[in-house]
């Protein structure tokens, strides 16, 4: 009976495995179905967790079909079991790293998009900032020339001037700043990748752009700086300031006006604006520059010393040695202390303690004077002090010496009054016995000497 | 003379021996399920050839356009015989190829009902039949094995 059992068991399993056979072209055809099916999962795969999914499920796969590797070897020949799964590796490494890249884009989407709002409404703020500066400032400027045609010269109407010139400077220079501001908040995001911007970037750039009237305003900004440094006589601190501004500027539009030319290469109306912004600059650069030569003008005008007009280094330098030569040359006419004056005034004062002092610098730095110009003057200046000289040493010798006798002339007679002042006061005998006296100062000596001989 | 005729007889007895190069092995790892088109041809693309299977499906079926929409099973065993095969075949077809044609060699009987979905795995040194996931039998040159 138990072989039997035994004899339909082994029956049974032996009917199973022959009822159960597979084709082994099914199964290469399964397993190439499958294997195609995973080349389109991973590349359409849309998120890192999904491509993990896919990983795990390729695991399964190459477990269940690890069974048939022989088979598979041999009917999936060029290719093989093994190359099959490096395929779909080498598609999931890819996958993996275009997907990470993905990610790291829409993080940073993400965050461009958070700084667009922030900048958009930042623009806004900033804008409307703008225009009411700008239209203090004109109101300021229509004061500035008001005042200036009605100028009286009284302290009470210089005061209102310093005072209009400086609210409009920091008006301008307020306004400059916010536009600067503009400027890199627009910027800010596309800095490192203007080139490369899509249209749908240079859109939404040319919106903030249109909406800040960044173009308009970087215009009449430039206009207003001009028209302010024409209508003003400024001091070195405020050309200082200004020129600072004015670089500072200079060097956000080197940086900037590219992109923007970039930005509107197909827009001839911006592209004309652009331009016109760039020969702004150039002009704002001149006015300051005239400016500093117009307050320098001043100065010497301030010690009545009037030179003729110059609005450049060279200039400058011609008229200082023009009026160097004018003063030699009128040495005859004149007297010789009055020749020392002029000399001392333009030299020392003006030229050594505030241009050459004060001034210089900004000049050098500026590249509006050279330190060979500066020389050139200094010689004509030594010319001119030798031409003078005489006059001026004997002058001062004179001063001197008289100055030393009045002093040695005034000491005796003080120290002789107050000896007889002290003598008029003690008995006159007391001189004699006095003079026995051990200490007797020199001065008393000679007193005395004095007396003997008199 | 002795000589010469010795050599003679040595060399004539080399000269007509027909050269065997042995064991070899025909078998394909899987066997090819190839498309018939509209003119009775298939091509076979990993082992590169085509033949036509018009007179196959005439001698099958007795209908000259029953190889339309059709497809054949080809596989190769050990011995270099071709095994084809079809749906609703009742034999399997042996051939060997000699001079540029497929000359049949022999022909297995399986069922009168035909099979309805043939298939042929590679069991060296025999071919398993199969329709569907069923064993039929284990092929070999000389027939259904066990059958012989």
């Amino acid at each position: 009976m138990k072989k039997f059992v035994y004899l339909n068991i082994v029956l049974l399993l032996l009917i199973s495995s022959i009822s159960t056979a597979q084709s082994d072209y099914r199964i290469t055809q399964e397993f190439k179905s499958r294997h195609r099916s995973f080349e389109i999962a991973i590349e359409y795969a849309k998120t890192l967790d999904e491509l993990d999914k896919i990983k795990k499920e390729i695991n399964e796969f190459r477990n269940e079909f690890k069974g048939n590797k022989e088979l598979l070897n041999r009917a999936l020949y060029p290719s093989n079991f093994e190359s099959s799964f490096k395929i779909l590796d080498k598609k999931i490494g890819y996958t993996d790293k275009k997907l990470s890249e993905i990610s790291d884009l829409q993080s940073k989407v993400v965050k461009i998009e958070g700084d667009y709002q922030k900048v958009s409404t930042e623009l806004q703020k900033l804008s409307s900032e703008v225009n009411i500066l700008r239209r203090s400032n004109f109101q300021l400027m229509e004061e500035l020339k008001a005042f200036q045609s009605g100028y009286g010269g009284s302290k009470e109407s210089i005061d209102s001037l310093n005072n209009i010139i400086s609210e409009l400077r920091h008006g301008i220079s307020k306004r400059d700043t916010l536009i600067k501001e503009i400027m890199d908040n627009i910027f800010m995001t596309a800095e490192h990748k203007i080139e490369s911007l899509d249209d749908a970037e240079k859109k939404s750039l040319k919106a903030n752009i249109h909406s800040s009237s960044l173009i308009d305003n970087m215009i009449g900004l430039i206009k207003d700086n001009i028209e302010f440094l024409d209508a003003s006589l400024l001091n070195l601190q405020d050309i200082t300031a200004l020129k600072t501004e004015l670089n500072d500027f200079e060097e956000r539009w080197n940086h900037f006006g590219p992109m923007l030319f970039d930005i509107y290469s197909n827009d001839e109306e911006n592209r004309d604006k652009i331009a016109e912004i760039d020969s702004l600059m150039l002009s704002w650069e001149s006015s300051l520059n005239h400016s500093a030569w117009r307050a320098i003008s001043d100065v010497f005008s301030n010690h009545n010393i009037e030179l003729s007009e110059f609005t450049n280094g060279i200039e400058f330098e011609k008229s200082l040695i023009s009026y160097i030569n004018t003063k030699m040359s009128n040495g005859s006419n004149i007297s010789g202390i009055q020749k020392d004056h002029d000399y001392i005034i333009f030299s020392k004062r003006v030229w050594e303690d505030i241009i050459k002092v004060e001034w210089m610098p900004f000049l050098f730095s500026n590249n509006l004077f050279t330190d060979q110009q500066v020389f050139n003057v200094d010689h004509e200046l030594n010319n001119w002090r030798e031409n003078s000289g005489g006059s001026q040493s004997y002058f001062i010798y004179g001063i001197i010496i008289l100055l030393g006798i009045i002093i040695l002339v005034s000491f005796l007679m003080l120290n002789r009054k107050k000896r007889k002042s002290a003598a008029e006061v003690e008995d006159p005998g007391f001189i004699i016995k006095e003079n026995k006296s051990p200490a007797e100062s020199d001065s008393d000596k000679l007193y005395k000497g004095n007396q003997k001989e008199d | 003379m002795k000589y010469f005729l010795t050599i003679l007889i040595s060399a004539v007895i080399f000269g007509c021996t027909q050269l065997t190069l042995e064991p070899s092995d025909f078998a394909w790892p899987i066997e090819s399920v190839l498309s018939i088109n509209e003119n009775g041809l298939v091509q076979e693309e990993r082992y590169s050839f085509s033949t036509n299977v018009k007179s196959l499906f005439f001698v099958e079926k007795n209908d000259s356009n029953a190889y339309l929409n059709e497809t054949v099973r080809i596989i190769r065993g050990t011995e270099g015989y071709y095994y084809i095969t079809a749906n609703e075949f009742k034999n399997v077809y042996l051939f060997k190829a000699d001079n540029g044609n497929f000359i049949e060699y022999d022909r297995i009987f399986i069922s009168e009902f035909g099979l309805d979905l043939p298939a042929f795995n590679q069991r060296k040194p025999f071919i398993e039949l199969l329709d569907g996931e069923q064993h039929v039998a284990y092929l070999n040159s000389d027939g259904i094995k066990g059958e012989e």
